[in-house]
């Protein structure tokens, strides 16, 4: 016999009547608004060309650079998915703001020296650099640019999606809110990159940029208040959270070091590495520009994380504790009742046969005191079920049990389709600021939530935006039409942007059929799909190294490499599980997937299994091909001494 | 850790910087040192569901790394990395 017993938390009787009454429909309005301004305007100020309408003239200020860097590394992943991530795992996550410090690094180390040679040599988009190094015109120039668009595509989803999910929560109650929603943000962006090309979208990204770091730093604010200070916020989280939230792997179990560890590395500098990125680096006035961006960027940003928006994910999870599922082995017949002054807390529902009691709690110690532990020890006569529920919460660690959480239904009503832990911060400021601050309340509540717009669309943007320059300058003008004049490209530029807005929208809404959420996870929660995304333009790192400090390898070797590694970050990541799926299973690509789940020794981030094959195929590759000219080496040196 | 590696934090060796470039070198040792401890395998050492000093383990853990973290790299933006090489020869 199964039994899921279900104790309701306090968040079940929580005050739902936080409403933001008509401060987000203005604060919302009058922010689109200002965008389409700044696309006008930089549309007026630019010139036409290339150079103009990709790097803007070349000329930004350190501080229009450094926001512009932190509002593309900060996309929805920082505001919606980050927290939703500590939602859901537990304080451990917290510590994914360490990667911050090492992106910040790398603007300077890497994008000082991108800059001097692309000052020097003219260089638009990355491929321009990396196939005029190694002299390969097609082959290398085509791989770098599928990198760009394998990182862009993801992560252009996922804000259209953070969209989607805002307008759901904020406007829930009319039809179709997440599809409107997604459209809008989609359309809105399109439109002042077209317009204004990377002036717009870096203007835009300093207002964003500005919002991003006022919405981190105030929402972590507004839960220590929330919870009467640090102190009391500390001892709470401390004394309600179960241990599992408290410890490595985090709640879920889905977070070991090794993968917390190479998230950190790997997934910062693979991320400073994207296309959008190092169209920034070329587009800075100098290199102090980078030197300051660089320093700001670790600085500020890191703060954000880990003192403002984290604390929303791990005070989350004590306003609304998540639910908590364990199997447990159990003899065929167990007698259970549920003594009357517990029955308005637990539920005990039947379903199916066998021998496996299925636990399901919302989950915080706080929720079951000692005399309640003793009562629900009581419940059954049967030894297996003598397990208090702390114990089980520690079981959850355990490998050999089959374990799970899902969102408190306070955080996402409709947990049978798919599980929303990425509406953690909507939902705690929608409904906690206005109780705590009023009007006030609201008017900030509205602000942030403009803020997370601000994260995605200034991502969306830049993203959008360097994609265009990237299958425009590598593809277009390389294999389809050499002949086009700067103008035509421009143009074309502004058409795939297009194209590649309505291919992202048409993935959020694919996204949204129940069995795809279901089955594939990554889809709905936006921390997973821009890991998966930056697995991609991480296999750049090879190239980016030798290029800039070591000029070793070879061009063959670098196309060699990249191609092995984009392919196995590709195969070890979810999209390859996707591809089996819309294939029908055939037997052998099976067969592949359970080889290479097999290698997964331990979990780690998907560049890790693509370095591991990219470097050993670019460095052997290259001892057996002809190197670069030695005068393109001693430029590249010389410009670097 | 060799001279490219100090270049890769952001270090150019020259006849005026030795100093600078030895404690490039020292910074860029704590800064992995940090990325070790902090979110590598040192978060080991204080897995557990246990306070320290009122906070959770794990997170003041995290908070020490973070100190560290943003510390070298402000170190290296005052006293390592070049401010002169702001142009660059056409």
């Amino acid at each position: 016999m199964n039994f899921t017993l279900l104790a309701q938390s306090d968040a079940a009787i929580a005050d739902a009547s936080g409403e933001l009454g008509t401060a987000p429909y203005i604060v919302l309005g009058g922010y689109l608004l200002l965008l389409l301004v700044l696309g006008i305007v930089g549309w007026k100020k630019s010139t036409s060309g290339e150079e103009d309408y990709y790097l803007a003239g070349r000329e930004q200020g350190w501080l229009v650079s450094s926001l512009t860097i932190m509002a593309t590394f900060f996309s929805s992943f920082a505001l919606l998915g980050a927290p939703g991530l500590v939602y859901k795992e537990g304080v451990t996550l917290a510590l994914f703001s360490l990667n911050v410090p090492v992106a910040g690094l790398s603007v300077y180390v890497l994008g000082s020296r991108i800059w001097k040679i692309g000052r020097k040599k003219g260089y638009v988009t990355p491929g321009d650099m990396i196939a005029d190094y190694y002299g390969s015109r097609c082959s290398l120039r085509f791989l770098v640019a599928m990198t760009g668009v394998l990182y862009a595509i993801p992560y252009v989803v996922m804000q259209i999606q953070a969209g989607g999910i805002l307008s759901e929560k904020l406007f829930g109650e009319f039809d179709n809110a997440f599809e409107v929603g997604s459209i809008l943000l989609a359309a809105i962006t399109t439109l002042y990159i077209m317009i204004g090309g990377m002036r717009s979208v870096a203007w835009t990204d300093l207002i964003q940029g500005l919002l991003l770091i006022f919405g981190m730093l105030v929402s972590g604010f507004a839960m220590l208040l929330l919870f009467d200070g640090p102190l009391e916020f500390s001892k709470r989280v401390v004394e309600e959270l179960p241990d599992s939230s408290l410890t490595v792997p985090g709640s879920a179990g889905g977070w070991p070091w090794t993968l917390l560890f190479t998230v950190c590395v790997l997934g910062s500098v693979g991320s400073m590495v994207q296309p959008a990125q190092w169209m920034r680096f070329y587009s800075a006035r100098n290199v102090k520009t980078l030197k300051q961006g660089a320093v700001i960027f670790a600085a500020v940003l890191t703060t954000c994380f880990i003192l403002g928006v984290m604390l929303i994910g791990i005070a989350g999870q004590v306003l609304y504790p998540l639910k908590f599922t364990q199997g447990v082995a159990m003899p065929a017949s167990v007698n259970v009742e549920i003594p009357d002054d517990l029955a308005d807390r637990l539920t005990i529902a039947e379903s199916g046969d066998g021998r496996k009691l299925n636990w399901t709690w919302y989950g915080n110690n706080r929720d079951f005191g000692d005399a309640e532990l003793a009562k629900l020890n009581e419940l059954s006569d049967a030894p297996e079920f003598q397990s208090t529920v702390t114990e089980l919460a520690v079981a959850i660690n355990d490998p050999g049990k089959k374990a799970g959480v899902a969102p408190n239904p306070e955080v996402d009503a409709d947990i049978t389709d798919r599980a929303d832990f990425d509406a953690i911060l909507v939902v705690v400021l929608q409904k906690q600021l206005p109780k705590l601050m009023g009007g006030f309340g609201a008017a900030f509540a509205s602000l942030i939530i403009v803020a997370i717009m601000a994260a995605s669309m200034s991502t969306a943007d830049s993203n959008l935006h360097a994609m265009s320059a990237v299958l425009t300058r590598d593809v277009y003008d390389q294999f389809i039409r050499p002949q086009a004049t700067e103008n035509e490209r421009v143009w074309v530029g502004r058409i795939i942007i297009v194209i590649a807005t309505v291919i992202a929208l048409l993935a959020v809404i694919f996204g949204r059929d129940p069995e795809i959420a279901a089955k594939y996870e990554f889809m709905n929660m936006i921390a997973k799909m821009g890991l998966m995304a930056i697995a991609f333009s991480a296999q750049l790192l090879p190239v980016t190294i030798d290029m800039l400090f070591l000029q070793k390898g070879t061009g063959k070797g670098a196309a060699a490499g990249l191609a092995v590694g984009l392919l196995a970050a590709f195969m070890f990541g979810p999209l390859y599980s996707m591809l089996i799926d819309f294939l029908g299973s055939p037997a052998m690509m099976v067969q592949l997937q359970s080889a290479i789940n097999g290698l997964k020794f331990t979990p780690m981030h998907g560049s890790v299994w693509g370095l591991a094959v990219n470097i050993p195929v670019f460095v052997i590759v290259s001892l057996i091909t002809r190197k670069p000219a030695a005068e393109k080496i001693d430029e590249y040196r010389k410009t670097f001494a | 850790m060799t001279d490219s590696t100090a270049e890769t934090l952001g270090e150019t060796p020259t006849s005026d910087s030795k100093k600078r470039h030895k404690l490039g070198l020292w910074l860029s040792i704590i800064f992995v040192a940090a990325l070790i401890l902090g979110p590598g395998p040192g978060i080991l050492l204080v897995n557990s569901p246990k306070p320290i000093l009122g906070l959770p383990a794990v997170y003041a853990w995290g908070l020490l790394w973070y100190v560290v973290e943003v510390g070298v790299v402000i170190a290296f933006y005052r006293c390592v990395w070049r401010s002169d090489d702001g142009e660059v020869a056409n």
